[in-house]
């Protein structure tokens, strides 16, 4: 067992640190809402080739092990600046492993540099949590698909550039393997993009389908593969996913706050941050276990749930208890207190709800059948 | 009589007058309530079915109907300062409670710095020291998560209006009534949403990890709702329980309540945690009641050791 970073990576944790200083005022780790502060710090990522840590030299990456994408985000996450972009993640990791060469040449070196931003289709109202009945229809037609149906829930997509679309191009009846991964150009005009408030302050959209046509070409990976491709592109991302420094972040805000507002000394006060504090610890526990994981080539399907629920539980928890030790200001907009109560009950939803994340523990670590 | 937790007659007659009322003016359903915001039409409205006098008979609090009021009028997320004008009806004298019993004029209660309601408010009292003081005339609107026009006050220089005991007890019990009915309202709702929302094939009320929390929200609900009603009746009947079981009641409903509400945030998915959607209205004002001074480690602090035992039908005097 080793607990330490090696004295490159511990050279990296101080160059992340000093690459993040002019981007401090950018606090968009939480809202997710000023997507020009955003793009800005993707694109400085990119001229540090910062986006392809992980990819491979010969795609124009740096091929570094994943503990350097765990340290950047996880500084990233503690700084509250950005979080992994989508495209530089799942989209980009995806092309790797099943684009063919002439998607590799057209769509990595956009993401690479941060300069193309994608937003998630993956949601529909019908399918939620039961992906696998998505209905969004992709029709072949010669050398398009025509697409038809309603995406909802897509962060941002009403400010991205392109959307990593699932699509059913199967039978209606085929669930899982009936579904294709395709890149939506998000200017097309025959999209309707509808924006809709989130309580933590960023956007859903609904986007609806009538007929938008886009090339076969942009599909990646064979057609009906959606499913492998997005468990193995899940696997790619899951140690820079849910970042244990947010939670640390969390839990000394809060603490400092608490402090700032004459309640520091009061025992209980005292005692709830003791308890919180090993909240914190059981985060970073899970996230170094998935890291271990991942770094060993070994599946990491329950360490990755537990990680997903423990951060959860933990930013929730602490921003419950910032509600409940004695100070009104707490509910005042903005405020630390107030902040993290609204946006950490988003967290326990997207990406796969606490009751998902439990059952894969029961069902894949526990042997059960819930 | 016989041991009974129904309520009475009066309560029932309340409870009914003032659902019709929501349902007529803020519509039948949650959505159209969600965007009402405070308004002196409203509320003026409300005074004239006699809501507030309930406050006060003379010298007397009827707090039973008081609770019974609160509870549906928090069931319709009615905006505005219930709680705090049932408190006020404790604390001011007949000249200066008139207007307000009458929904002429509107006033807020609570204890600095922050004070619901403060910023539509005609007169706001705070409580200091245990008195009854008017806030300072200069306060500050603050934006606040339940989005209840609260302002920054500070207490005036006024003489004190009086002991702020029973004032405090009716605004307590008045919270704890107000987010007991929102909360019962949005587990309501959303065990609506888990009877019907299918994925995997089942409605989602067949997974017990969907239906077990609201399961659990619907058992502290309802032990609440019977602290709530054991309260007022004490505080009617002047039972030496009553101080406790107001405490119990804040706690146990605040908490009850809270409950609810993340249920329902958690059922609901992403349409759960957007602004329109149909929990975030009540859930803000739910968690900043519960947040409010005093505060729930407040109310833990004045339970007396036998509040255990404050139940216990052997310690009520008949
Ligand atoms: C902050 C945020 C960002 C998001 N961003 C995107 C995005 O960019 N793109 C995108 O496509 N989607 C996005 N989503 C949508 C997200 O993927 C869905 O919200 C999620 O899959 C749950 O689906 P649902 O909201 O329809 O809830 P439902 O599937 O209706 O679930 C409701 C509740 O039931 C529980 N539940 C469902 N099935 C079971 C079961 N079998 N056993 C136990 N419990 C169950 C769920 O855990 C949840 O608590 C985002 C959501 C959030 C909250």
């Amino acid at each position: 067992m080793d607990l330490s970073y090696s004295p490159a990576e511990r050279a990296f944790v101080a160059e992340v640190r000093d690459f993040l200083a002019p981007f401090r005022q950018v606090l968009q780790f939480l809202h997710n809402n000023d997507y020009g502060a955003l793009r800005s710090v993707y694109q400085a990522l990119g001229e540090r080739n910062w986006l392809a840590l992980s990819w491979p030299q010969a795609l124009g990456g740096l091929g570094l092990p994943p503990t350097f994408e765990f340290i950047l985000w996880d500084e990233m996450a503690y700084a509250r600046i950005a979080r992994p972009p989508l495209s530089a993640g799942i989209v980009a990791k995806t092309i790797i492993r099943y684009g063919d060469d002439e998607q590799k040449a057209r769509w990595l070196p956009p993401i690479r540099t941060g300069k193309a931003m994608f937003s998630l289709g993956y949601s529909e109202p019908e399918a939620g949590s039961d992906l696998a009945s998505a209905r969004l229809v992709a029709e072949r037609v010669g050398d398009v698909y025509r697409l038809n149906g309603v995406k909802i829930w897509s962060s941002g997509a009403h400010e991205a550039d392109f959307l990593w679309l699932l699509c059913r191009t199967g039978e209606p009846a085929s669930r899982s393997a009936g579904l294709s991964l395709v890149i939506v150009d998000l200017r097309s005009p025959s999209l309707r993009i509808r924006p809709m408030a989130k309580m933590g302050g960023n956007v859903f959209t609904e986007i609806t389908f009538d007929n938008v046509e886009v090339p076969v070409a942009q599909r990646v990976g064979p057609e009906n593969g959606a499913w492998t491709m997005m468990s193995a592109s899940l696997a790619d991302e899951r140690h820079v996913q849910y970042p244990p420094k947010r939670v640390l972040r969390d839990f000394e805000e809060v603490r400092d706050w608490l402090r700032d507002h004459g309640r520091g000394d009061d025992p209980l006060v005292r005692h709830r941050l003791a308890e919180l504090s090993i909240e914190v610890l059981k985060v970073q526990a899970h996230a170094l276990s998935v890291l271990s994981a991942t770094l060993q080539d070994r599946s990491a399907v329950v360490e990755a749930a537990a990680n997903k629920r423990a951060y959860c539980d933990a930013a929730q928890r602490i921003a419950r208890a910032a509600m409940e030790l004695g100070c009104a200001e707490a509910v005042i907009e903005g405020e630390i207190p107030e902040a993290l109560w609204r946006q950490s009950l988003e967290e326990s939803i997207g990406g796969g709800g606490n009751e998902i994340m439990t059952g894969i523990i029961a069902r894949q670590g526990l042997g059960l059948k819930p | 009589m016989a041991l009974a937790l129904d309520l009475g007659p009066d309560e029932v007659a309340i409870q009914d007058s003032l659902r019709r009322f929501c349902e007529r003016r803020l519509g039948p359903g949650s959505l159209g309530r969600r965007s009402v915001s405070f308004s002196r039409n409203l509320w003026l409205e409300l005074a004239e079915l006699g809501i507030f006098d309930l406050a006060r008979d003379g010298t007397v609090a009827r707090h039973q109907q008081i609770a019974a009021a609160l509870g549906v009028l928090g069931a319709m997320g009615f905006p505005g300062p219930l709680p705090q004008t049932m408190a006020a009806a404790m604390a001011l004298d007949e000249a200066r409670w008139a207007p307000i019993g009458a929904g002429l004029e509107i006033v807020s209660f609570g204890l600095a710095p922050i004070v619901p309601w403060a910023d539509v408010a005609d007169l706001v009292l705070v409580v200091e020291d245990g008195q009854v003081r008017q806030a300072a005339a200069d306060f500050d609107f603050v934006a606040t998560l339940g989005r209840t026009a609260s302002a920054r006050v500070t207490p005036g220089q006024d003489p004190s209006l009086g002991e702020a005991g029973h004032a405090l007890a009716v605004f307590q019990l008045g919270v704890s009534a107000y987010v007991e009915g929102a909360g019962r309202a949005l587990l309501e709702e959303v065990t609506d949403h888990a009877r019907t929302r299918r994925q995997f094939g089942k409605t989602l009320g067949e997974f017990q990890a969907v239906a077990f929390p609201l399961a659990e929200a619907r058992m502290d609900l309802d032990a609440a709702l019977v602290l709530i009603r054991a309260a007022a009746l004490a505080a009617d009947q002047d039972q030496t329980v009553a101080g406790d079981l107001i405490l119990a009641a804040r706690i146990a409903a605040t908490r009850a309540a809270l409950a609810s509400a993340y249920a329902a945030h958690q059922t609901y998915g992403a349409y759960g945690v957007t602004e329109q959607g149909p929990v975030a209205w009540l859930s803000r004002r739910i968690q900043e009641y519960a947040t409010q001074s005093p505060s729930l480690g407040d109310a833990m602090a004045g339970l007396s050791a036998d509040t255990a035992t404050s139940l216990d039908p052997a310690r009520w005097a008949s």
